[in-house]
């Protein structure tokens, strides 16, 4: 978290620095080029003051030259050869003190010049007479000094021209190299700076990639933990439900018969918070994985409802439904989790509601432009209403209207939270509309496509139904499941009765306590029943012997289920007399993915543990053509 | 009103008189120095108003300390001001063309020997400037140290100056 805070700080302080260096990088330039553009200047200006410094000078000797060849000829005075060579004199200094000191050739030839002037001074203005000859020796001393530096000039101007820029423009050059470095150091920081902040940014994505992974293999854990948990509840779950089922059976007192419901109702209440929970975690884990088959929603609000209504009637409700929505319209969803939701909203009111009337509707609106339909189902009910303060907080997990420590009514508080993931997973929400004191509308949207005509459409008769009881777990059986059904039992030798010829039933699981719950669930079918506890063992077994049925539970270790039937199915088909056995999965992993896989490796039925009598006796007598074998 | 007046009249006669002094301009004794010529009123030969040594120490003869971007150091001028010879001469023009010994020559406005306080050295560090110490007369524009440097009238301070003629 300390990392996470510093970490703006030291990216925004780098990037005042570096908007900081390119204001340097800026200044430095426009520096340079003011600097460059004075030096420029100033270096052509010492170039035409010394072309004027030296040709002034060549002047001043030609004329003094010029002067003693007049002064031979007696043209002028010792005076005026005086003036001449003061004036001379008077370049000597300027010439020397030109900001050339380091032209060396140059500087020479004025030190020749001011040799001359040194040695012919006293000779000049002070000897008593001038001489001709020595005159004559002076002018051609200096025509030649002069000549001297002429050639030197003409040299260096014209020839070397390259050469006196160079020494003229020295100091731009020095500090022109200087700016250079100056501001390339500004620029290989600025890239430094960029590659540090790419490599930052860089690193950055992977430490946040690492954490996401982190977090999400994290979350993962916790869904696997949660479903494993979950698994292992419902095992032991399933021999208590069983045993309070068979224990209502047998002759009890009035008290007795109490105990044993308040057992079998708790069961069923810790069963449906454990698919509460889990259900939740695979919403947070954002992994609900939703079925895509065609359905019948109509079909679907009737189950529902009739599912509810002895509860309703013991309350002395009544229930209204309004199918707006033609009944054989099928559309392609995942029909649990559908059913889930009207479950859901339907309990609620029911769990809500003392007095007056439940009215469940369903409605179609295809919406334009395409060919999905928007599903509508309302359920209203006439209970005390939701204060306006909790209708956000009953959508939050764990949360009812009431949360106070003594609220009135049980649950999770997981439903609607669930239900509305669902919705929304399925295109749609949960809204609801509520009037103190007159009741609540709930109202659940669903987008779904129509069905192709061909689509298989995953019909569910209703089966016997116990109030409280999770529709989510029944399964429905596929439609086209008739034409693998075996010949029924009688098939078999000469008209058979269930007296004299008994069923021979195979059942697999590695949990001791749900075979002897399954025993005693079918123990009315009157059958000889092998229990076998591994898939290595089933398989061995049902390879040995004949087998009406085999009941496979799918989870087990070694060979699960599902590679048990793989090899059965196998040894069917390699063996000469092939008959099929049905095999029905027992499995509390009832996803519809899961139940798909399960009936393509070979197996004929699934039903979801915890399981009841009623609905396995059912699976059976369908299986067995109808005729139940009890 | 009255002071005014007094003042008016009393300022009328100083220039008169001086005018009258100018415009009989002695004739040089020594050698000639300087020669003046042009738009001027007082003259003391042909056409030209010559100055010798002793007639520029008559003028508004001043020492001044001052840094030029020839020298190194503070220099000591001395020389009369170039505004007491043109009022000498009675210039009467806008601009001046100074005239070197060896024939160099630049154009100085007459608005810059009051503006800048121009001297016609003749003396540096208390001695007559030969030729070659860029004598006879050496127009100066006094300045400080950081002035000199940047050369402001580096164009206009002609050395070995022998020559001046008065243009309009």
């Amino acid at each position: 978290m300390k990392v996470v805070q510093l970490r703006p700080t030291g990216r925004t302080l780098r990037a005042v620095v570096a908007v900081g260096i390119v204001g340097v990088l800026i200044i430095l330039l426009l520096a340079v080029r003011g600097k460059l553009e004075g030096e420029e200047k100033r270096a052509s200006y010492v170039m035409s003051s010394l072309s004027w410094k030296v040709s002034e000078t060549l002047l001043e000797s030609q004329k003094l030259v010029t002067a003693f060849v007049e002064y031979e000829d007696g043209a002028i005075s010792r005076d005026d050869v005086i003036v001449a060579t003061e004036l001379l004199w008077s370049r000597m200094d300027v010439l020397q003190n030109s900001e050339f000191n380091t032209y060396k050739e140059l500087v020479e030839a004025g030190a020749a010049l001011q040799s001359f002037l040194d040695r012919h001074e006293e000779e000049i203005y002070d000897a008593p007479t001038l001489q001709a000859e020595s005159v004559a020796a002076m002018r051609a001393e200096l025509s030649k000094a002069a000549q001297t530096l002429r050639a030197i000039w003409i040299k260096d101007f014209l020839g070397d021209r390259e050469r006196l820029h160079d020494t003229a423009t020295q100091d731009i050059a020095d500090a022109r190299t200087l700016f250079e470095r100056l501001i390339l150091g500004c620029v290989i920081t600025l890239a430094i700076y960029m590659i540090a902040e790419i490599r930052g940014a860089q690193q950055a994505q992977v430490r946040e990639r690492a954490l996401r992974e982190q977090a999400l293999s994290a979350s993962e854990a916790k869904t696997n933990f949660l479903a494993n948990v979950s698994h292992e509840i419902r095992t032991p779950l399933n021999g208590v439900i069983g045993m309070a089922q068979e224990l209502a059976e047998t002759p009890q007192t009035g008290e007795q018969s109490q105990m044993t419901g308040v057992i079998l109702s708790s069961a069923e209440l810790l069963l449906s918070t454990i698919n509460d929970v889990l259900d939740i975690s695979k919403i947070e884990s954002g992994r609900l994985g939703l079925d895509s088959v065609a359905f019948l929603p109509a079909e679907r609000i009737e189950l529902s409802a009739a599912l509810y209504e002895p509860a309703i009637t013991r309350k002395g409700l009544a229930i209204e439904i309004g199918l707006h929505c033609a009944a054989n319209q099928a559309l392609v969803g995942d029909p649990l989790r559908f059913t889930q939701v009207v479950n859901n909203l339907v309990s609620n009111a029911v769990k809500f509601t003392e007095e007056g009337r439940i009215t469940v509707g369903l409605s179609c609106r295809p919406l334009p432009g395409s060919d999905m339909i928007e599903v509508q189902v309302t359920v209203r009910d006439t209970g005390p209403g939701i204060p306006e303060g909790a209708l956000t907080a009953i959508f939050e997990p764990f949360s009812q209207a009431d949360n106070s420590t003594t609220r009135t009514h049980g649950g999770t508080g997981l439903g609607l939270t669930i239900s509305r993931a669902i919705c929304r997973e399925m295109g749609g929400d949960i809204a609801v509309e509520t009037t103190i004191g007159e009741g609540s509308t709930f109202i659940a949207t669903f987008t779904m496509a129509k069905a192709a005509p061909n689509d298989v459409v995953a019909s569910i008769r209703p089966v016997a139904q116990g109030p409280g009881r999770d529709l989510a777990l029944h399964v429905p059986a596929p439609v086209d499941m008739p034409d693998v059904l075996p010949e029924p039992p009688q098939g078999r030798g000469d008209r058979p009765d269930a007296e004299t010829v008994r069923s021979r039933i195979l059942l697999v699981d590695d949990s001791a306590t749900n075979r002897m719950v399954m025993k005693r669930l079918l123990k009315t079918l009157n059958a000889d029943i092998d229990e076998a506890e591994s898939g290595l063992d089933a398989v061995e077994r049902a390879t040995h012997q004949r087998y009406d049925l085999i009941l496979m539970d799918i989870q087990m270790p070694g060979m699960d289920g599902v590679e048990a039937t793989c090899e059965i199915r196998a040894h069917e088909q390699a063996s000469a007399d092939p008959e099929r056995v049905p095999i029905i999965a027992v499995t509390a992993n009832v996803m519809a993915h899961q139940v798909n896989t399960y009936l393509a490796q070979g197996m004929d039925r699934v039903v979801a543990k915890p399981v009841r009598k009623t609905e396995i006796l059912d699976v059976i007598g369908e299986i067995k053509g109808g005729v139940a074998l009890h | 009103m009255k002071l005014k007046s007094w003042v008016a009249a009393g300022a009328l006669f100083l220039v008169s008189t001086g005018a009258a002094i100018a415009a009989n301009l002695t004739a040089p004794e020594g050698p000639v120095i300087l020669e003046v010529s042009g738009e001027i009123a007082n003259l003391n030969g042909d056409g030209v108003a010559q100055f010798d040594m002793a007639m520029l120490r008559q003028l508004d003869w001043r020492e001044i300390e001052t840094y030029t971007s020839f020298t190194t150091g503070m220099q000591s001028f001395a020389g009369p001001t170039l505004a007491s010879l043109l009022a000498a001469v009675g210039a009467e023009g806008d601009r001046l063309n100074a005239t070197a010994i060896n024939d160099y020559f630049v154009e100085i406005p007459v608005a810059d020997a009051d503006a800048h306080n121009v001297i016609l050295a003749a003396e540096m560090n208390g001695k007559r400037m030969r030729i070659r110490d860029k004598g006879p007369i050496w127009v100066i524009y006094p300045l400080s140290e950081a002035e000199a440097a940047k050369k402001p009238f580096d164009t206009e301070m002609i050395w070995q100056m022998n020559r001046l003629e008065v243009l309009d």
